[in-house]
């Protein structure tokens, strides 16, 4: 569904993507995790054909975003980070004005503000609207043009726990449908309970992609945490994976020195974090 | 989609969400408020243009009479009906014309308000002059009584409150809402649209034109000014609307954010104001405000609406304009290509 081939975006001397390569199969949900200024934004900037690559390919639906770039509007349905409604407009305006571009019928409109649970405010203007009823808004206008492939950036960034969880499970409701997800979030629970698979950008490079399981696997280095008799009980932290750890280990465990172990599998944070080096803010 | 569509669907949501913007709909009327004050002041003055009722088998009074020299003529049937008006006070004279009106035989009849001597006198003025005129009847001819003749305070006033309402909606509404539209992201939805970049600038420049020609048609009722040539007048206002949004979207494109776009705005719009006026103070300050979209519009302006000339006259107030506007315009094309890529 999305083919993306030794993609490069270079600004002066900068190269924001270098040389990347992936592929997102149809009705699949493909969580994309990067850092800030990974290059997460430059990929799904040019992915929606807001942006062309300095070389490679992008094929989106089985289309190149530079030559049928204007084919490709009706296919693709996004949702941004930044809430960009027109504010003074009511809910049902925003919406009817880009069913009217999206050459939608107007009763799609209705629908999706039953959907969203926001018909009895359709004609309250947006800036009396929540953050979270916006964020709803903005969904129901990417989901306008009965996309084939959806980009959510942050779908549910800044949201209570309750409209999340909402917005998640209209993620896999979409889904179901057969929409194809392109999802970016700050949240790993969220990657790993949507996605079907995960791809890591750092420095504008994919450094990890992977099932949320596999990646876990690949990376994971088990460690225990143990408490002996000589420690003051202070944690000593031991990976199984290295030998001499090991050794060490079998060593407190014949002396009978060991009072508490642990274990601890990483998470996706972790993997994360190990791959990038840095956290996600 | 049709690309007529498209703009009839962004120009709905820009007169939806200009229309609730106070801050925009403040600039707007600003030059209408402007002028109304200033006009109730001016008519204070007791210096309106007279109002007059014509007795004629034909319609030959209209190649005789410019409407601008009255505030209103009215057809009447008889004398009777002329009286009652004037005794109502809704006209201050009469013009009786006979039916074949020629320069050896005829004569015209004018029956003036006593009362109000000031409008008696301009009533028997303009009915001379528009005499020799239309007859060619060779007499001396008073320069400077010919200068006044057809421009009341109002009147003389006017070319500043278009260049206000042109300047105003160009170099201000329009930067305005492009660099907010771009600063809010809202561009990004719609270019996600088949909406392009150049249907989004299209939709922005006929919206401001609209804006700009309604509140032009509102300032030249207030002022005195719908006597003149509107083919011309027209195609100068055009020609200035091209010229001021041509501007305004190129400080759209050039501009950051929206409070750079009204910084740079309002300075250029400043120097569009003021060299206007002391062009028209000064012979040396003209030579250097000649070159400026303002003051080929306040020339352009003053000889198609207050002075009735044609556009042989004003060929070249329009070729500036519209030079300035293709120059700007192409700018933004230019710079809005190079930022996409």
């Amino acid at each position: 569904m999305i083919e993306v081939k030794n993609v490069v975006k270079q600004y002066k001397t900068i190269k924001a993507v270098n040389d990347v390569t992936f592929s997102v199969k149809k009705g699949e949900i493909f969580g994309f995790l990067g850092p800030n200024g990974a290059g997460k934004s430059t990929i799904i900037k040019m992915l929606t054909a807001n942006l062309t690559p300095t070389s490679g390919s992008v094929n989106v639906a089985g289309l190149n975003i530079v030559k049928d770039r204007s084919k490709l509007h009706n296919l693709i349905g996004v949702i941004p980070e930044i809430q960009n409604l027109y504010e003074r407009m009511s809910a049902r305006e925003n919406l009817n004005l880009f069913a009217r571009l999206y050459n939608t019928d107007l009763t799609k409109v209705d629908t999706l503000l039953k959907r969203f649970e926001l018909f009895e405010r359709a004609d309250d203007k947006i800036k009396n609207f929540s953050f979270g009823m916006k964020q709803r808004i903005l969904i129901a206008r990417g989901l306008l043009a009965n996309p084939e492939i959806i980009f959510m950036d942050e779908p549910t960034k800044g949201l209570d726990p309750h409209t999340a969880r909402y917005i998640r499970e209209i993620i896999k409701e979409e889904n179901k449908k057969g929409a194809t997800i392109f999802l970016t979030t700050h949240y790993m629970e969220e990657a790993e309970y949507l996605s079907d698979r995960i791809a890591i950008i750092d420095k504008g490079k994919i450094v990890a992609l992977d099932t949320p399981q596999n990646l876990k696997m690949k990376q994971n280095e088990i460690k225990v945490y143990l408490k002996t008799s000589k420690n003051n009980n202070k944690f000593e932290v031991i990976s199984l994976d290295n030998e001499s750890d090991r050794n060490i280990l079998k060593t407190w465990l014949d002396a009978n020195e060991v009072l508490s172990i642990n274990s601890n599998k990483e998470t996706l944070e972790d993997v994360f974090i190990r791959l990038t080096g840095r956290k996600l803010v | 989609m049709n690309k007529f569509r498209i703009l009839k669907i962004l120009l709905k949501k820009d007169f939806i969400d200009g229309l609730r913007n106070w801050e925009i709909m403040i600039i707007v009327m600003i030059p209408i408020v402007i002028s109304m004050l200033m006009g109730f002041a001016i008519s204070k003055n007791n210096v309106s243009l007279p109002k007059i009722a014509i007795l004629s088998e034909t319609n030959q009074y209209t190649n005789i009479f410019p409407k601008l020299l009255f505030k209103k003529i009215i057809k009447i049937k008889n004398k009777k009906e002329g009286n009652k008006l004037l005794e109502k006070g809704k006209i201050d004279g009469i013009i009786v014309l006979p039916k074949n009106l020629n320069k050896k035989t005829s004569e015209i009849k004018v029956i003036l308000d006593d009362s109000k001597a000031s409008k008696s006198m301009m009533i028997k003025t303009i009915v001379e002059k528009s005499l020799n005129k239309y007859f060619e009847i060779s007499l001396p001819v008073n320069l400077k009584f010919e200068k006044y003749r057809g421009l009341t305070p109002k009147q003389r006033i006017l070319p500043m409150f278009i260049l206000m309402v042109i300047f105003m909606i160009g170099l201000t509404v329009i930067p305005k809402s492009i660099s907010s539209e771009r600063e809010k992201k809202t561009l990004d939805a719609l270019i996600l649209t088949p909406v392009t970049e150049g249907d989004f600038l299209i939709s922005k420049l006929v919206w401001g034109s609209l804006l700009i020609i309604v509140n032009t048609y509102i300032l030249l009722r207030l002022n005195d000014g719908m006597g003149g040539n509107w083919l011309s007048l027209s195609v100068v206002i055009l020609s200035a609307i091209i010229a001021s949004i041509g501007i305004g979207i190129f400080i759209a494109t050039v501009s950051p954010t929206e409070s750079v776009a009204s910084i740079v705005s309002t300075f250029v719009l400043l120097i569009m104001i003021l060299s206007s006026s002391i062009g028209q103070i000064s012979d040396k300050a003209k030579d250097f405000t000649s070159f400026l979209p303002s003051y080929h519009l306040t020339q352009g302006f003053q000889k198609t609406a207050l002075f009735n000339k044609d556009l042989s006259f004003v060929w070249s107030n329009i070729l500036v304009l519209l030079i300035w506007g293709i120059i700007f315009m192409g700018l933004s094309i230019f710079m809005l290509n190079k930022r996409s890529e």
